[in-house]
């Protein structure tokens, strides 16, 4: 891997500050009132039908929305440098990576801390639980939501960077569509589940992993195809 | 080295490049002159490969240019252009990782120069001094075609020289191809070597600024006279200034009469009479 890369990744982690805002907000607005909750029941109390969700989740927001900032903005910026396409394409997926292992083993620490104590008054809901990725062993665990996490974040960056032309647009809507018919027609159904199960709630953990990760690469190529196009 | 053939842009119905062939060959600094929406930043950021062509075909080094095929050996320095907001040395150590050349030593010589703090944060800069650090960016970049685009803009008389000095001592350390794309002339003019007028989207001049030197002139004088010595000239533009009339030439010298003199005239006069309300005959 080339110097280029790791300076886009570099870069794009160091100059994100609102993308890191507004995951700080959405991780204090979900804190700071369950901290309220679990300081107002009482030490012995169990409030078996209350539940919390981790604070550890709510860094997933910034896989969802730092796509967003880094096409939008860093993108400009990386060529008024001089900067090449593929080398900001190859860095930003790699700060993706970053980010991703970041958050994973945040969420893995919350889930073994905060969440732990809190558990002691609520239910807590995590999602390396919820989608059973825990049962597998903390690393397996951390593996399968890098995975997930990363697949999310490049699906966001290419959505984004397809929203210069009205191919984008189409897309959206078609997800739209498509996720409207998986919740209400029968094969439809059937292929979110299947799907849904290959890249989430898949029983073994390597299954998971490979799928995410193969499927980065045919999205990387797309997006390898409209940036080529992009005009700056 | 550089191939513009039958080369349009198109925005809808709107021609913004019309048809340009142009070869640039030589090393050297090249003032790219228009008027503002004369063409010149769509013509960089074609060749930059920022931008596609409607028809035609732009080469660089014999490789086709185009989005999808940005030349690596062309630098383009674009007026106004977002920036990360880092400090100035960050900034330039970044520019410096992401190309294969870069003068760092150049770089922070020229930040001494011009006295910029290079700890200070770009957006914390003056708009003259944002263009400045740009352009010792872009000069500092050792790719065989430098494009500046308007880069005096906003930039005082001190700045402007101080700016024609930094251009020169780049084109020394490193000869290749710069092209300076500005509307004034005149500052320009004492360190370009080149001149390649636009106008509509088309290229109306493509010169050395000693043929341009050479060929023209002014010439005032008795209107019959007037009429009868510039008859077979090439007159770019003419003007009546307190009842006298002036004939701008581009042509070879002639030898004056008595009824006829010399008038000085500036480039910018030159460029006026280009792309104004020009009357060739």
């Amino acid at each position: 891997m080339n110097n280029r890369v790791w300076i886009v990744s570099k870069v794009n982690i160091r100059n994100q500050k609102v993308a890191y805002m507004i995951t700080l907000v959405a991780f204090l607005l979900m804190t700071i009132p369950s901290i309220i909750q679990v300081l107002q029941a009482g030490p012995n109390e169990y409030f078996e039908k209350s539940y919390l969700l981790s604070s550890g989740n709510m860094l997933y927001v910034l896989l969802l929305v730092s796509p967003i900032f880094i096409c939008k903005t860093n993108f400009t910026r990386f060529m008024h440098l001089n900067g090449r396409k593929v080398d900001y394409i190859r860095g930003t997926f790699l700060t993706y990576v970053i980010l991703a292992v970041v958050v994973s083993i945040a969420n893995h620490i919350f889930y073994f801390t905060l969440d732990q104590s809190w558990k002691e008054t609520f239910q807590v809901i995590n999602l390396i639980e919820v989608f059973g990725w825990i049962n597998n062993g903390v690393f397996f665990s951390f593996l399968q939501e890098s995975a997930f996490l990363l697949l999310l974040a490049i699906f966001i960056h290419t959505l984004t960077t397809m929203h210069d032309s009205w191919i984008g647009w189409i897309i959206d809507l078609l997800l739209i569509v498509l996720f409207g018919l998986s919740l209400t027609i029968s094969p439809f159904i059937e292929i979110r589940t299947w799907f849904f199960n290959l890249i989430i709630f898949a029983s073994n953990a390597w299954i998971q992993i490979i799928v995410c990760l193969m499927l980065i690469l045919p999205i990387y190529k797309i997006n390898k195809y409209y940036l080529g196009k992009k005009n700056i | 080295m550089i191939n513009f053939a039958n080369v349009y842009k198109k925005y809808k119905d709107q021609v913004v490049i019309d048809d340009i062939t142009i070869d640039i060959n030589k090393n050297g600094i090249y003032c790219l002159l228009g008027r503002n929406g004369a063409g010149k930043t769509t013509f960089m950021k074609l060749l930059a490969g920022h931008i596609g062509v409607s028809e035609g075909e732009i080469k660089v080094d014999k490789q086709k240019v185009s989005p999808a095929n940005m030349p690596s050996n062309v630098s383009f320095i674009e007026s106004r252009a977002s920036q990360f907001n880092m400090s100035i040395a960050d900034l330039l150590d970044t520019t410096r990782h992401l190309q294969d050349e870069f003068d760092i030593e150049f770089a922070y010589k020229m930040l001494q120069k011009f006295k910029l703090n290079k700890k200070q944060k770009f957006k914390q800069l003056s708009f003259g001094m944002q263009t400045m650090v740009a352009t010792i960016a872009g000069l500092a970049s050792n790719s065989k075609v430098v494009m500046l685009d308007e880069p005096v803009l906003g930039f005082d008389a001190i700045m402007r020289n101080q700016f024609n000095k930094l251009l020169l001592e780049s084109y020394e350390r490193h000869p290749r191809i710069i092209i300076v794309s500005t509307h004034l002339i005149d500052e320009i003019a004492k360190v370009a070597q080149y001149l390649i007028m636009i106008d509509n989207g088309k290229i109306i001049l493509n010169s050395t600024m000693n043929e341009i030197n050479d060929l023209f002139y002014a010439l005032t004088g008795q209107d019959d006279a007037l009429k009868e010595a510039i008859k077979n000239l090439n007159v770019i533009g003419k003007e009546t200034v307190h009842g006298r009339t002036v004939a701008y030439i581009y042509d070879k010298k002639i030898n004056l009469t008595n009824n006829i003199i010399n008038q000085p005239a500036s480039l910018n006069d030159f460029f006026i009479n280009m792309v104004g309300g020009n009357e060739n005959e």
